[in-house]
């Protein structure tokens, strides 16, 4: 899977993804310190205090990057969207095999299960073009595939859970 | 066939084109750029009452502010979305949308200055922005609709289209299914045609195997690179190689390169005429020896190649079979030649010594002798004067019959020469008792074209015969012409002792004595009727007698001799004649009719000619003889014209150098190349006239070594005919006219009647033989014959017919040539019609 990612990613040109070599998976995060822009909640509670985990900007920046250009239908032109792959962010709260929802601040909401989730897609992007993304601009974090790479990621499927606004994650028992 | 392939593949490419054109809408569908615009376009409803409220929230309880900020942030970033997405363009284009938008994004952008703006400012505002936000709640409304309605509309268009190019899909496949339909149907018909095919492809190949298998003759055949592809059982006989031993070979395993590294049969690649696809070869046997082979060869095409096909037959035995009869025949011959030559010599040497004994008898007779010695005396010298003519016999019959008498053509006068004859024979006759007499021709002519000494036999022995077996009767000896055109006869007529019929038959054999008392009253050898019988044969007449017993006999020679005019008519003022005036002329020619023209139209014109009736002939007398010219017949049995003059040629006899004019009836172009090329100096081309034969005999060099291709144009006569008789006369009058005066009207009128019974015989036989499908004829040697006659009297069209006949034959078109001989009897028929009335020949005569 991760292979065909990379090969995807090189045929195609429009996915550049680079996972970092920054603190590694099941390390420990920094300590949450700015506000929080993104919560996770129904995990197990005898790992996380109250089943849930808040994260601010500086924890998802210590988390594997990766960033994919592409354009979409709901902006103009292409545009380059760094964040941390959901899959990598699954691994890091060891969760697998789980179906999440995901919350915007707009009250929408769509179920993801992760195992259709991959390596690189899709991201959880924070930045959008090198500079964070405001609420009136679908931030805090827009969940973005490289809808460029191929039909499959243009579905309506990946469409609705393409969700910005995004505040919090539910992982579903 | 390709056509409907064609169909196919653009029914086919048709239907790849349209299914992709379905599965790009529904992949359209499927990538649903629409998703969930309606969601978004009614969010934009249910966001800005969402506004509303949290404004309201905040006017009521300031430390609600953050939360309508943010609601303002989410409805800010959807209008944000509806104005730069993709996806909402067409939409905003749309005239019921863009002015509620337009107010919206107004709105938005307005009031955002206030939410980025201090708290209490945004306080203070807080009612007015309520209020603006409510003003806006039917644009809102109108735009969640309006998406409705659109994107319904949107959604039924591109069903629409899916549907019609399902549609398109089906009726293409029902197009296609039709076509394999037909296809269908068209190969299972070619597939019965082809099984009957096969089957009867099989059943020929299976016939062709069992004649290949079963063919006594050795088939080989090969393919285009000449490797062996089959090699029947009759070659493996015939050669001792196994057949897979064979197959793959080269044909030279069996068929070798000859000693100096020819190959003995021609390319493979070249086309054969039909004679030259059977040739001898020598073949070789795997145990190494070599055997004489025929070979026929026949190439096909056989698919992208071609195949050849090489028949072989051992000739060993056949060739041992012909060289055992060749041997018998030259061994038979070589006996007939030594006892003729046996009997010549003997001839001679018996012949001197009497001489001595006769002459010394007469020495002896002058001396004086008592009266018995004189008595004994007389009778040895009748005796040796009876030996020295039965010596003589011999010698007459053995020289005609080696065949080196030949003909010394002469005028002769053949009243004179009867007259003579009857002379001498008188002391003998009155002795008898006998009355002699001579009744010349009725119409006084007697003079003719012949070799005077041995009429002079014939009569010799006719008239001595008759004087013989007579006693106190009349012996009569007639002249006559049988008609005015017909050949000459002589009738010796006696009143003698006769012969019995049951003798008359064999009294022309040699050595034939009939009964003892007979042979009492007169001596004879019994062969003086045996030489008649010769000389008349050779002069190309014929004897017959008549006879009974105690009344008397008659016998009747019958000579074609050419009637010469008398003296005083004989030159015809020519210059031509005068120039080749008395040349010895031979003339080779099997032909009856031809060579009596020929020679008739020589002996006018002062020449001395010499006959011979076929190629060997010619050579023999060639060799003993010098003549001047020799005329030679180019199409003859036995050695033809081309192989007698190579070999008068390359021989050292008396007329090696002579030169030789070849006559033809009829000649391919290339024919008289080779005629050339064989060393004959012209060629004459029949019908020959007087004119053109002494224009030859003109232009040619008298005895001087000739240059050969250098001879004398085609006569300008004949030129001259050919450019007058464009349109095919049915009788050339001109050559008529010619041979009248050439012959005299009484000859010429006598050949004619006697070409029109000899080609009426000729055609009625030949026209029978050709419609029987499965004679075996040699139909250019028949129509030949026929071809130089029609030639020599100016039957013109019958002539121009058969050449064609004989062309065909020459270049290997049997089958044509046969297809036009039923023509020729009505081709006949009137030409010998017009022959026949009386006007022809009135005209012939007239044109003189």
């Amino acid at each position: 899977m991760f292979d065909r990612g990379w090969l995807r990613a090189g045929v195609l040109g429009l996915v550049t993804a680079a996972l970092s070599t920054m603190p590694g998976f099941g390390q420990t995060l920094p300590q949450r310190t700015g506000p929080t822009i993104l919560t996770i909640t129904g995990l197990d509670p005898d790992a996380h205090p109250g089943g849930a985990v808040a994260f601010d900007l500086a924890m998802l920046k210590a988390m594997p990057q990766a960033t994919i250009k592409t354009s979409s239908i709901w902006t103009e032109g292409p545009h380059s969207f760094s964040g941390v792959p959901m899959a990598a962010l699954a691994e890091y709260l060891h969760v697998t095999d789980a179906t999440v929802r995901l919350h915007a601040i707009n009250d929408y909401s769509v179920d993801m299960p992760l195992s259709e989730t991959e390596d690189d897609a899709p991201i959880l992007a924070y930045e959008m073009d090198g500079a964070p993304m405001p609420v009136r601009d679908k931030g805090p974090i827009w969940i973005i595939y490289p809808y460029d790479a191929g039909a499959e990621y243009r579905s309506d499927t990946v469409y609705s859970r393409s969700v910005w606004q995004l505040d919090r994650i539910d992982i579903l028992r | 066939m390709a056509a409907v392939v064609t169909v196919l593949g653009a029914i086919a490419m048709g239907i790849a084109v349209l299914t992709l054109g379905v599965l790009r809408q529904i992949d359209a569908q499927s990538s649903a750029s629409s998703d969930n615009v309606q969601w978004s376009l009614s969010q934009v409803d249910v966001e800005l009452l969402t506004l509303t409220v949290a404004l309201d929230d905040a006017i009521r309880e300031p430390e609600k502010l953050m939360v309508a900020r943010t609601r303002f942030d989410v409805f800010f970033s959807r209008i944000n979305t509806l104005h730069v997405g993709s996806i909402y363009a067409s939409l905003r284009e749309s005239p019921e949308f863009t002015p509620s938008f337009n107010r919206l994004h107004a709105f938005v952008t307005q009031t955002a200055v206030l939410m980025d703006g201090p708290d209490d400012a945004l306080l203070k505002a807080l009612p007015q922005i309520s209020l603006h936000t409510r003003s806006l709640f039917a644009d809102a409304h109108q735009i969640a609709l309006k998406g409705v309605t659109s994107f319904a509309r949107l959604t039924d268009l591109r069903r629409a289209g899916v549907k019609f190019t399902l549609i398109e899909l089906a009726l293409l496949t029902l197009v296609l299914v039709a076509a394999l339909a037909a296809m269908l149907w068209r190969v299972v018909r070619l597939g019965q045609v082809n099984q009957a095919k096969a089957a009867e492809n099989i059943e020929t190949l299976t016939r062709l195997d069992a004649v290949v298998a079963t063919s006594l003759d050795a088939v080989i055949t090969l393919d285009d690179l000449g490797t062996i592809t089959e090699f029947n059982q009759a070659a493996v006989q015939t050669f001792g190689y196994r057949r897979d031993e064979a197959l793959g070979q080269a044909l030279t395993l069996v068929i070798p390169v000859t000693a100096d590294g020819r190959q003995q049969l021609p390319p493979r690649n070249e086309t054969l005429a039909a004679n030259q696809r059977r040739r001898r070869v020598m073949a070789r046997h795997r145990l190494g020896h070599s055997f004489p082979a025929e070979v026929s060869l026949a190439s096909a095409r056989a698919g992208a190649g071609r195949v050849h096909v090489v028949f072989l037959r051992d000739l060993s035995q056949q060739l041992a079979a012909e060289q055992a009869l060749v041997t018998a025949r030259d061994e038979a011959l070589a006996g007939e030649k030594a006892k003729a030559d046996l009997l010549v010599v003997m001839s001679h040497e018996i012949r001197t010594p009497l001489n001595g004994m006769i002459g010394t008898i007469d020495l002896l007779d002058s001396t004086a002798l008592a009266p018995h010695q004189r008595e004994y005396l007389r009778i040895m010298a009748a005796s040796g004067r009876l030996l020295m003519h039965h010596v003589n016999d011999v010698l007459d019959i053995a020289r005609l019959d080696s065949g080196k008498a030949s003909l010394n053509l002469a005028p002769v006068d053949l009243a004179d020469l009867i007259r003579e004859v009857i002379e001498n024979q008188t002391p003998t006759s009155q002795a008898n008792g006998n009355v002699l007499t001579f009744t010349p021709a009725p119409d006084g002519r007697s003079i003719v074209a012949g070799d005077a000494a041995m009429l002079r036999q014939v009569m010799m022995n006719l008239v001595g015969n008759a004087v013989k077996f007579t006693h106190n009767g009349n012996i009569s000896v007639e002249l006559a012409h049988l008609s005015p055109h017909g050949p000459t006869e002589i009738t010796v007529r006696d009143t003698g002792i006769g012969v019995l019929p049951e003798d008359l038959g064999r009294i022309f054999e040699d050595f034939v004595t009939l009964d003892p008392s007979y042979a009492r009253r007169a001596s004879g050898t019994g062969l003086g009727l045996g030489i008649v019988r010769r000389i008349v044969a050779r002069m190309g007449g014929k004897i017959t007698v008549d006879s009974l017993p105690g009344a008397g006999s008659t016998f009747r020679v019958s000579l074609p001799l050419t009637l010469l005019e008398a003296a005083a008519r004989a030159p015809v003022a020519s210059a031509g004649a005068a120039k080749a005036d008395g040349l010895s002329v031979l003339v080779v020619e099997d032909n009856d009719f031809n060579r009596l023209i020929v020679r008739d139209m020589l002996l006018a014109d002062h020449h001395r000619v010499t006959e011979a009736s076929d190629g060997l002939e010619g050579v023999r007398l060639a060799q003993d003889q010098r003549f001047d010219v020799i005329l030679m017949d180019i199409s003859m049995p036995g050695i033809d014209g081309l192989q007698a003059a190579q070999r008068i040629r390359q021989g050292d006899g008396a007329s090696s150098a002579s030169p030789i004019v070849a006559l033809t009836a009829h000649a391919l172009q290339e024919e008289t190349d080779r005629f050339r090329d064989s060393g004959m100096a012209d060629v004459l081309i029949k019908p020959i006239t007087r004119e053109t034969l002494r224009m030859v005999l003109a232009g040619l060099p008298r005895s001087d070594r000739f240059k050969p291709g250098q001879a004398a144009k085609p006569a300008p006569a004949k030129k001259a005919a050919e450019v007058t008789a464009p349109r095919e006369v049915l009788v050339d009058l001109g050559t008529l006219s010619d041979l009248r005066a050439s012959l005299g009207d009484a000859k010429a009128g006598d050949l004619i009647a006697r070409f029109l019974e000899d080609t009426d015989q000729r055609l009625s036989d030949l026209t029978q033989r050709a419609s029987d499908p499965d004679a075996e004829i040699e139909l250019v040697s028949l129509v030949h014959r026929m071809t130089g006659t029609a030639a020599m009297f100016g039957a013109a069209r019958l002539h121009r017919h058969l050449s064609r006949i004989e062309d065909m034959c020459k270049t290997g078109r049997e089958a044509d040539a046969r297809a036009e001989v039923p023509a020729l009897a009505e081709l006949w028929r009137q030409t010998a019609d017009a022959y026949l009335s009386p006007g022809s020949l009135a005209q012939a005569s007239s044109l003189r």
